[in-house]
């Protein structure tokens, strides 16, 4: 007898349905092997697919929409962004978002630019990426929780995509955290500006500090549960430093200046500067890419052999890229 | 911010050197003063006595000649003195709008606007200013030289650099709280904002909400 997988949270969009649906296990192994999936509604009847390719291409064109602001001129402005463009799967967006965000952040700190500072425009321009870090994610409408959905169990082909999948999961915690703390203290930075008067103004700056604080907690998380990823080491420094930069300036407010806090914050940006560039890709490709790239100033991006060799290597494990259980994230779960 | 202390005394220097500059130069312009007033008295006995027939002696031509050149140079130096005073005051002005208030900016900023500790910061120009507008500013013509020197004496007891903020912080405070009770601002004086400025209107403002 064919067993189905039931959806929880994908429902049919047939007028008046709405019911689950479901996929029988033959699919799965069909979406696994070439990235599509028909799924079924019990209820009416009518079949409904999900084509990753269709559902990546409607993702990117709205990270490029929120980039660029129009589609057409993205298109334009691509051929600036290669490696964006070069990323096609959504794990690998999750990857470049982290890593372009670290790469900002080793020379500008968007937490230690405020309105006190003069800021070369082309670095605020960067910083607003930082702040549009939530909004990055938010497109990629996933959830941190979504990998121990059964549903991503069932239909992840091995085990190591599921730790993949935890791993990538962590990455967005981090990150949320991270931009939603930098949305707070953006919010801080305005009411200053605007000549609130403290502890109004303190009050903001605390609730940017727990989020920052959050940000380190996963952090720390992601560093003991994925040894071998180099982005939460260098992340943690990073949230650290801009916990305890905003620490030291709503203590400053209360009336107690704390020279430590400050050095510690100082220490932890400039460790985060003193490391290497994060790759745009954990992919051993990515990096001996990066050190070619490197020599003639190019960000390193993965190229069409890479790709190549990524659909060399899901051959051999049964499946094709893009199709990991993080892959599977970009099923539209949301009803 | 932990500059801060440093960069208002060099401010609050040049504030108190500017006053000092004022105060010295009422003591000249005093003693010029007196200089002219003699003289002029000088000048109008010899003039006196050129009105009698007689007595217009060699002497008394010395005299009314010397006390005519005494008067003209020293109301010249009163005019410079009163002329170099005016600089002063206007000096006092641009030292504030052009150095005290950025930084007074970056403070508010670097404190949160926070106003008692942003006050605690530029309270050494609260008092300056206010010595300033109260005694100084409001001098006449004759100042006795123990009223200057009591002046000099207030000025420099005002003291230049605040002092260090507390470095211990309270428990409650260190850790992040995303939703604290308002009782606990208000139970805690740091974080009071009844500390104002004394006053003064050019600090008022700046130091009441920014």
């Amino acid at each position: 007898m064919d067993s189905s997988v039931e959806s929880r949270n994908l429902l049919c969009r047939a007028p008046g349905c709405g019911a689950p649906l479901s996929a029988s296990q033959d699919d799965v192994g069909e979406y696994a092997r070439r990235g599509r999936v028909l799924l079924h509604c019990e209820y009416c009847g009518t079949t409904t697919t999900f084509d990753d390719a269709e559902r990546r291409r409607q993702e990117m064109a709205r990270l490029f929409n929120m980039r660029f602001g129009h589609l057409s001129s993205a298109h334009g402005a691509a051929s600036l962004d290669g490696p964006l463009r070069s990323y096609v799967f959504q794990r690998d967006v999750v990857d470049y978002l982290a890593a372009r965000f670290l790469n900002t952040a080793r020379f500008l700190n968007p937490v230690l630019s405020t309105s006190d500072v003069p800021v070369d425009p082309a670095l605020r321009e960067e910083m607003e990426y930082g702040l549009n870090l939530e909004d990055y994610l938010a497109a990629l409408a996933v959830e941190a929780g979504v990998p121990d959905h059964p549903e991503i169990a069932a239909l992840a082909a091995t085990p190591a995509d599921v730790a993949e999948g935890r791993s990538q999961a962590q990455k967005i915690r981090s990150l949320m955290y991270i931009a939603q703390g930098l949305r707070e203290l953006f919010v801080a930075s305005q009411m200053i500006r605007q000549g609130s008067v403290s502890p109004q103004t303190a009050q903001q700056l605390e609730i940017a500090e727990v989020y920052f604080e959050g940000a380190s907690k996963a952090s720390v998380d992601g560093e003991i549960a994925f040894p071998e990823d180099p982005f939460y080491p260098a992340f943690r420094l990073y949230a650290d430093g801009a916990a305890r930069h905003v620490r030291a300036t709503r203590l400053h407010a209360a009336g107690y200046f704390v020279r430590s806090l400050l050095l510690e914050s100082v220490k932890d940006f400039s460790a985060v500067g003193r490391s290497d560039t994060f790759p745009l890709s954990k992919s051993k490709q990515s990096l001996e890419g990066k050190a070619s790239a490197e020599g003639r100033g190019e960000v390193p991006r993965r190229g069409a052999d890479e790709r190549s060799n990524q659909r060399a290597a899901a051959g051999r494990s049964g499946q094709l890229p893009g199709t990991s259980a993080t892959s599977v994230r970009s099923l539209p779960l949301d009803p | 911010m932990d500059s801060f202390p440093e960069q208002v005394r060099q401010v609050s220097d040049r504030y108190r050197l500017i006053l000092e500059r004022f105060l010295s130069s009422k003591r000249a312009s005093f003693a010029a003063g007196l200089v002219l007033l003699v003289n002029v008295l000088l000048l109008t006995g010899a003039g006196l006595g050129i009105l009698e027939e007689d007595a217009l002696t060699a002497t008394r031509r010395i005299v009314a000649l010397g006390s005519l050149v005494a008067v003209i140079i020293s109301a010249a130096l009163m005019l410079s003195l009163s002329g170099s005073r005016l600089q002063l005051v206007q000096e006092f002005h641009a030292l504030t709008a052009h150095v005290s208030l950025p930084l007074k900016r970056r403070i508010d900023t670097l404190t949160a606007n926070s106003p008692p500790t942003a006050y605690h910061y530029v309270e050494a120009w609260d008092r300056l200013y206010s010595f300033f507008a109260s005694q100084i500013s409001t001098l006449g013509w004759y100042v006795p030289p123990g009223r200057l020197a009591a002046l000099r004496t207030e000025l420099s007891a005002i003291p230049l650099a605040p002092e260090p903020l507390a470095g211990v912080v309270p428990d409650d405070l260190v850790t992040p709280v995303r939703e604290r009770h308002p009782d606990w601002y208000r139970s805690n004086p740091r974080l009071q904002n009844g500390r104002t400025s004394l006053g003064m209107p050019l600090f008022a403002n700046l130091i009441s909400i920014r």
